[in-house]
């Protein structure tokens, strides 16, 4: 149950990348993924595939783990490709009965693909390569300014932290008790969408029990060591821009002018 | 019921940097009637092979025949689960019925019984853990203490009438009279239905007191297999990996280390007891040199 799950897994490493400040690498993708959507050009795309291509390199990922978190979406992809193909009025390059495929929709769809393809591929890069609590503290500074306006910075990160570190947790559990109730003859897998969705009563039921008493008792573990949300506490790690965190900013700058003056060309 | 586990590995998420090695190349033999208790330390591979014997993991390679059913078929494996009776570590977390019948009912139904046949399981099944049907039966399982829970999610496995028992921790967590209840049901199953079972423990003493023969893993193997006696005679070993001794065995070695005549063997209280009685009385006698009990040995 637990296995291949691989959209926003963290795969630990000691990379250039995951040693890089979490604000960095936040902001970096935020930019290339807006960045993306503003490329019209082949050259334009070329240097976005470049970029990743020399990101996953340094961070040392496995191709594969890429690959298995673009894999879910593979229908959407191909599905917005063949609708792209037939649908985009131009240059007729191929009949099928009616439907008419184009030079234009070729161009257009394959464009949508690559740049799918790449918005998957590097925000997965951000989580495979940013441990979950590193990610967080990174969110909740980059938040800060934001927090006169009533923006509840703390509070969110918190929450988020939370939720991902029960994520594998529940997961687990989910999977315990889900074999407790097989060995009792349970069945999950077969039947008609009634009978499975009545079967899953002798999971949920325990899970949901087994979460409340989760958030009461990480709750009070909070409070006995002194938690009292946001203000005044101090970190345990401190985040901290060195050398290459510049670099990296450097170079996607370099990248976002020429895409810039790509497209103003 | 006869459970044949024959070289089998497993290993957990192959092929990523997740991997671990749970189980290699594990022999066991289990045979009709017999009470057989696993010990080992945490991550020696326990949990899984008792998975594996109840096909809820199919293992990376060897074979498993529980009953005559071969599990590498995938048809046999709800067979399997029907008559194996698996009980985790804290199955109250499990409960999920309105109602305790109902939820002990949960299992028998899931056999495809009828409802008269249902009730006299759940029935039956309450009584074995000295719940009253009456009583209990009626009442909302989380509305009960923490070991009533637990003797409630055993009936719900009992009331399938398995023909092998696995326990995994049944006394966990429970105050010294809840274990020795648990456990003193788990020993009349086995005594008077000859109802065969598998205890995995990390409790010396109640495997001691309980098992025929022992079996002790560690780092996914199987290390040592035999009669109880003969495995807690192994001391050395045992604490070599990680393990001790139930506290009357220990007690009778260190004794029979400082040279008292006494057979060093004994796994319950009473046993032990017995023992020390018989060799002080032949000291009483003088027939050894009665400066050897206080002449201090090794510790």
């Amino acid at each position: 149950m637990s296995r291949g799950l691989t959209v926003g897994q963290y795969l630990p490493g000691r990379s250039v990348i995951h040693r890089l400040d979490p604000r960095t690498k936040i902001l970096i993708t935020t930019v290339y993924v807006l960045i993306l959507f503003a490329i019209n050009s082949v050259w334009g795309y070329a240097a976005a595939v470049v970029f990743a291509l020399l990101a996953l390199t340094l961070s040392a990922i496995p191709l594969r783990y890429l690959a298995d978190g673009i894999r879910p979406m593979l229908v959407l992809i191909v599905l917005t490709m063949v609708l792209n193909v037939f649908l985009t009025p131009g240059a007729p390059i191929w009949r099928l009965g009616r439907l008419v495929a184009t030079r234009e929709g070729l161009i257009t769809g394959g464009f949508l693909a690559v740049r799918l393809i790449l918005l998957i591929a590097v925000t997965s890069l951000l989580t495979l390569t940013t441990s979950p609590v590193a990610l967080t503290d990174g969110l909740e500074r980059l938040l800060k300014p934001f927090v006169p306006l009533g923006l509840p910075a703390h509070e969110l990160a918190m929450m988020m932290t939370i939720a991902l570190r029960f994520i594998p947790t529940l997961l687990e559990e989910a999977e315990k008790i889900m074999k407790a109730q097989m060995a009792r003859g349970a069945d999950f897998e077969s039947g008609n969408l009634i009978r499975r969705t009545k079967a899953l009563i002798p999971l949920l039921v325990p899970l949901f029990i087994s979460s409340f008493r989760r958030a009461d008792e990480l709750a009070m573990a909070m409070e006995a060591r002194g938690y009292h949300g946001g203000a005044g506490r101090t970190r345990y790690r401190q985040l901290r821009v060195g050398p290459a965190d510049y670099l990296a900013v450097s170079v996607t700058t370099v990248f976002v002018a020429g895409l810039i003056y790509l497209r103003l060309r | 019921m006869p459970v044949t586990v024959s070289r089998v590995s497993h290993v957990y998420l192959e092929n990523t940097p997740f991997e671990a090695r749970a189980l290699s190349d594990v022999d066991l033999e289990v045979a009709d009637g017999e009470f057989v208790g696993i010990i080992g330390p945490t991550g020696s591979g326990k949990s899984t092979l008792i998975q594996v014997i109840d096909g809820l993991i199919r293992p990376t390679s060897g074979r498993v025949v529980v009953d005559g059913l071969d599990l590498s078929i995938k048809a046999n494996l709800r067979e399997v689960r029907r008559r194996v009776g698996l009980i985790f570590q804290y199955p109250e977390h499990q409960l999920f019925e309105e109602t305790v019948a109902a939820d002990v009912a949960f299992g028998p139904r899931n056999l495809g019984l009828a409802e008269g046949e249902v009730a006299e399981r759940v029935d039956e099944a309450l009584r074995l853990v000295g719940l009253d049907p009456e009583e209990i039966g009626p009442r909302s399982p989380f509305a009960l203490s923490g070991g009533q829970m637990r003797r409630v999610a055993i009936a719900g496995v009992l009331a399938m009438r398995p023909r092998l028992l696995i326990l995994d921790e049944p006394a966990a967590g429970l105050d010294p009279r809840g274990r020795e209840e648990i456990l003193g049901y788990v020993r009349r199953l086995h005594r008077t239905l000859r109802q065969t079972v598998i205890l995995v423990s990390h409790h010396m003493e109640d495997v001691a007191r309980l098992a025929d023969r022992v079996v002790v893993m560690h780092g996914g193997r199987v290390v040592m297999d035999g009669p109880t006696k003969d495995v807690f005679a192994a001391g050395d070993r045992l604490r070599a990996l990680g393990l001790r001794l139930p506290a009357v065995t220990e007690l009778m070695q260190r004794l029979k280390e400082r040279g008292w005549p006494v057979a060093a063997d004994a796994l319950t209280v009473e046993e032990a007891a017995r023992r020390i009685i018989e060799a002080a009385g032949r000291l009483d006698r003088g027939s050894v040199d009665r400066r050897a009990p206080t002449g201090g040995g090794a510790r």
